[in-house]
């Protein structure tokens, strides 16, 4: 077997970097009191790696980072939160470079942003919806919808939570692109 | 939202859960969350839950790590419980009858199993972080398999999240003093008032970046194909019993939920 070519030292601090980052964000909000949940700037970080840097990194770096948190907060969301941040971060990003010379910027962005936090919320509904109540083999009286109610409480602060987040990445990347120019170099 | 110290619960104490090899524990926690996802016996998750609970107690945790998480896990459940009769009235016996709001016994069974079920899950990985900390953790996940450089990454990104907590706190306290308010307003001017302390915030980490990717060519990252440990973890006789005593009791779970044992 081929031996895999280790990552470059810029890409492992940016790997580092950035979970460290999307796992602060995460950790930092205000509750919601309605429901479990609170609202977070974890998408804020997510997005901004997809509009500046790669979907690889977005898809990582969020999956890993939003993780961390979450198994020491609400243990139970983790396998959601990896598939979610993840997928969120991977389209959000290729549609980044899909559109790359299609469109303005701005326009691309909240593109991917909207379908990649529409994404997100789609994931986090239908675990909580058929996953966590899920009762596997045993009792076939429990049906499917009965993880409904706590779902679509949770569903409209999600999507808040994602148009939010995006909004500010959005307005972010181009704060970030003017104070820092040098950021494109770490694109690969 | 919890103290700033939640980011990292580890407990540096002596006990015997500590000393356990970290990969024993990660596997542990992961088959605890696949076989809670099949078990539907409330009595079964009650027995969990208290074993969990005094394994959780025997690590040393002060009261007030241990009472927030418990209170994190808590408020879900509770929550879970009040909305589920308005979605699922489903049942003979009729505890009370309000129109939209009709809690069953069956309907209230099957709450209270959901909600022991992620009571249980989360008590598992609590212990987890409680009785790792984040280097053994990362030695773990290299021993496992993951290439590594991505621990590196990992440890890295441990290391750095209360640093990055710590510059947020002082990003707002100094945007705060130039007339910025962050804790007021609605939802969505909440929102865009972190604008400001998000730039400098993301300024800060492409500095990181820069000084770290310097800091692991000067200190000769990649020069070698194999890396040696000073610090390595080793697997004890201890920990493979523990590893095959956890998989058995996971299997007998299995093995009575699927009705594979004559029990009845």
């Amino acid at each position: 077997m081929a031996k895999r070519k280790l990552m470059s030292p810029k890409k492992v601090a940016i790997y580092g970097i950035f979970t460290a980052l999307v796992a602060a964000l995460t950790f930092i909000g205000f509750p919601i009191t309605a429901t479990r949940g609170y609202f977070n700037f974890g998408e804020v970080a997510i997005f901004f790696i997809a509009f500046m840097i790669g979907w690889k990194e977005a898809a990582v770096c969020g999956a890993i980072g939003a993780a961390l948190i979450d198994m020491q907060i609400v243990a139970f969301f983790v396998p959601a939160t990896l598939v979610a941040k993840s997928i969120e971060g991977w389209l959000s990003g290729s549609i980044i470079i899909a559109f790359k010379d299609k469109m303005k910027q701005t326009k691309a962005r909240i593109i991917a942003f909207a379908a990649g936090g529409s994404l997100m919320v789609a994931t986090y509904f239908l675990y909580e919806w058929l996953v966590l109540p899920l009762n596997l083999f045993n009792d076939p009286g429990i049906s499917f919808y009965s993880g409904l109610g706590p779902a679509l409480a949770e569903l409209p602060f999600n999507i808040l939570q994602a148009a939010c987040c995006g909004a500010i990445a959005v307005m972010l990347t181009k704060g970030i692109e003017r104070a820092y120019p040098r950021i494109s170099s770490l694109r690969d | 939202m919890a103290a700033l110290a939640f980011v990292d619960i580890f407990v540096p104490n002596p006990s015997p859960l500590h000393s356990v090899d970290p990969r024993i524990k990660m596997i542990s926690a992961a088959l605890l969350t696949v076989v809670c996802f099949f078990l539907s016996d409330p009595i079964v998750l009650i027995a969990l839950l208290l074993f969990l609970q005094v394994l959780t107690i025997s690590t040393g945790v002060t009261l007030k790590v241990y009472g927030s998480s418990v209170w994190l896990v808590l408020r879900f459940t509770i929550l879970l419980l009040l909305i589920w009769p308005i979605f699922d009235r489903a049942g003979d016996p009729v505890i009370i009858d309000l129109w939209l709001y009709k809690p069953t016994v069956p309907a209230m069974t099957r709450a209270l199993t959901v909600a022991l079920r992620i009571f249980v899950i989360a008590s598992g990985w609590l212990i987890l972080m409680l009785t790792t900390n984040h280097s053994k953790l990362v030695r773990g996940f290299v021993k496992l398999g993951c290439p590594y450089d991505f621990g590196i990454s990992l440890s890295i990104a441990l290391r750095y999240i209360p640093n990055f907590l710590a510059t947020f706190a002082q990003i707002k306290e100094a945007q705060a003093s130039r007339g910025l308010e962050t804790s007021r307003g609605n939802l969505v001017g909440r929102a865009r008032n972190m604008v400001p302390v998000l730039v400098p915030a993301f300024a800060i980490a492409f500095r990181a970046i820069d000084g770290l990717s310097e800091a692991l060519v000067s200190r000769a990252y990649g020069a070698k194909e194999t890396r040696t440990y000073y610090r390595d973890i080793g697997m004890r006789y201890w920990d493979v019993a523990i590893l095959v005593s956890v998989v058995a009791v996971a299997s007998i779970f299995m093995a009575a939920q699927f009705g594979w044992l004559p029990l009845r």
